[in-house]
């Protein structure tokens, strides 16, 4: 009689754990999936915020058409590439680029940084910005937490029967990031 | 999960660090929660042998309540304290909307945290709400006036580490057990100091009773005293941990070092604050830079110390490596095993929304050398003769004088003066 215990109980146990696991990889993809959305969400303020941005500041600025339309063209294109991440993270990297190019200009004119429209727009793209670096930094570390169990024992079992795939990181770091911007005066 | 599992080099999420502390947290409870019902084990046998178990089930209900109480009306009440006002959405503030959704983000919260301000000088702040869900940050409006914005991102990182580590639920739980031992420990000792007649009625063999007496006076005495030990070590590694988390979070442990430092220099006594919301802020509002062991709050110098000593790597380990560095507590704060998975992370550069970085600063010359170069010109052009002296003085001789040698005022060289070719 114990031995029908063992055969019955012990698989039983097993297949308990088996659920677990599995819910708990379901889980994590999720917050994986939830958490780029989450970047989109940002990304996208940002998309809407620079048109104000630029209306407000050419009035002031007209002798600075050529970097305002690197950022309308920066702009207009991470808008319009593709749904890889690594393409996505690069064209989003350089928009960053062009708008602290713009906020470093933006220094020679007092009377735009008195502007109380002005002040209002930077703080909500400096928050945008912040917002959209912490929103990377959480999607890397729920990435990081589901990769981790599809790789670790004994998830792994479970993970590679069901094809849960491991997940990219946003971390595509482009040459040019890493100079520093030049201020052409 | 056998401990000593090799596990692979990975970084370490804010999740196991999360779980890591409730771990522990739950761990202390569990501890607390033994003495409180060998209190009421006691107090059940002192009343009537043989209530022993009764005394257990009634401490549980003594402790069930309270916890109810604060767990319903606690929010409420102590933002009501406090004075605070809520802020709708709108352009008031916005800055500090903008950091607390910063901080959300980068926690993972799933939800917004309510925010309040209270019209007080002292700068202080304090998270509230007995779950994720239901969250809410106060900020006084003196630390608004008085932190940058990376410092302000730091303290309202702190405070949104204690939501997301559900601290505000835990300390809860543990101030009602500690409320109930006292209780207990009080009616204990009351019985023990007054009549003898119920135990004389006793039912309870001969032996034991002795031994029990001793006991039992033993708990009493000392179990209000351990547990609120016990209470003060678990605020205080909360505090550690919220820290450390906030640091995780923002990737700039300074912004919450610096913001501590400037928050201890005043005086954080906030109107109608009390023992009771101690706790919850984040620093101890009627007793700056403490030292003390037996408070809710480490000493901020500690602190300060902690989070600025983890240099260029935030991390797990560094600030691990850093807290044993400051207080001398070997063991740390992490548990081995995570620190074996976790990795450092490079600190971020700090954002500064008001200057931008990118343009050279002109090196910023005193008024003091520019007077000088002008009065150089000066003499210069009135014909003086200028002699450099090696201790640093310039000596000025009027042309036209005869002098032949000079000796420096000040060290006593002395000099030949160049001679003026008359042509």
């Amino acid at each position: 009689m114990e031995i029908l215990l063992i055969v019955v109980v012990i698989p039983l146990l097993l297949f308990i754990v088996g659920i677990g696991i599995y819910n708990s990889l379901v889980q994590r993809r999720n917050e994986v999936k939830n958490a780029w959305s989450q970047i989109d969400v940002q990304l996208k303020r940002r998309y809407d915020l620079i048109p104000n941005l630029v209306e407000t500041v050419k009035g002031y600025m007209t002798h600075e058409r050529e970097t305002l339309e690197n950022v309308i063209k920066a702009r207009q294109q991470a808008v319009n590439v593709s749904d890889s991440v690594v393409d996505r993270a690069q064209a989003e990297n350089f928009l960053s680029q062009t708008l602290r190019s713009l906020f470093a200009v933006t220094e020679n004119y007092p009377e735009l940084k008195a502007n109380e429209n002005f002040m209002a727009l930077q703080e909500e793209i400096t928050s945008t910005e912040n917002k959209i670096g912490f929103a990377r930094q959480y999607y890397n570390d729920s990435v990081l937490h589901y990769n981790n169990q599809i790789q670790m024992f004994p998830s792994n079992i479970v993970a590679g029967s069901f094809h849960f795939d491991p997940a990219e990181f946003f971390e595509v770091e482009v040459a040019e990031e890493r100079e520093a911007p030049k201020v052409a005066f | 999960m056998p401990k000593n599992v090799r596990r692979q080099r990975s970084r370490s999420s804010m999740w196991e660090l999360i779980e890591q502390n409730q771990k522990k947290t739950i761990t202390l409870l569990i501890l607390m929660a033994i003495l409180m019902m060998a209190m009421g084990y006691i107090v059940g046998e002192l009343v009537a042998g043989g209530a022993g178990p009764f005394g257990v089930f009634i401490a549980w209900w003594i402790w069930l309540i309270q916890v109810l109480i604060s767990y319903y009306f606690g929010d409420s009440m102590f933002l009501r304290i406090a004075g605070a006002r809520e802020l709708k959405s709108g352009t008031q503030h916005k800055k500090l909307i903008n950091i607390v959704e910063e901080m959300k983000i980068a926690s993972g919260l799933d939800c917004m945290p309510r925010i309040y301000v209270i019209d007080d000088e002292a700068p202080n702040a304090f998270a509230t709400g007995r779950c994720p869900e239901r969250a809410s940050i106060a900020v006084t409006s003196g630390l608004l006036k008085l932190l940058e914005r990376d410092e302000l991102q730091g303290v309202v990182g702190h405070e949104i580490a204690h939501i997301n580590n559900r601290d505000i639920l835990y300390l809860m739980m543990t101030t009602s057990m500690l409320g109930t031992i006292v209780f207990l420990s009080d009616i204990g000792s009351s019985i023990m100091r007054g009549g003898s007649s119920s135990r004389t009625s006793r039912r309870d063999s001969g032996g034991g009773s002795a031994v029990f007496i001793i006991i039992a006076l033993v708990l009493i005495i000392l179990a209000p005293l351990v547990a609120e030990l016990m209470y003060y070590a678990i605020s205080r590694k909360r505090e550690y941990l919220a820290d450390a988390c906030s640091a995780l979070y923002t990737r700039y442990p300074d912004g919450l070092a610096s913001a501590l430092e400037k928050i201890c220099s005043r005086p954080t006594k906030i109107k109608d604050s009390s023992k009771l919301t101690a706790p919850l802020y984040i620093v101890h509002p009627l007793k700056n830079s403490l030292d003390d062991a037996t408070s809710t709050h480490p000493a901020t110098r500690k602190r300060v110390a902690i989070l600025r000593s983890i240099g260029n790597k935030v991390g797990l380990a560094n600030y691990n490596q850093a807290y044993a560095e400051v207080t001398g507590d070997t063991r740390g704060l992490v548990s081995n095993a995570l620190l074996a998975e976790s990795e450092s992370f490079e600190v971020a550069k700090p954002a500064h929304s008001d200057e931008s970085d990118q343009i050279q600063s002109v090196p910023k010359e005193t008024h003091l050398d520019r007077v000088r170069e002008t009065t150089d010109i000066l003499w210069e052009l009135n014909g003086y003769i200028t002699i450099p002296c090696s201790c640093g003085t310039k000596l000025k001789i009027p042309p036209n004088e005869g002098w032949v040698k000079v000796d420096c005022p000040s060290c006593g060289t002395l000099y030949d003066v160049p001679q003026k070719n008359v042509a």
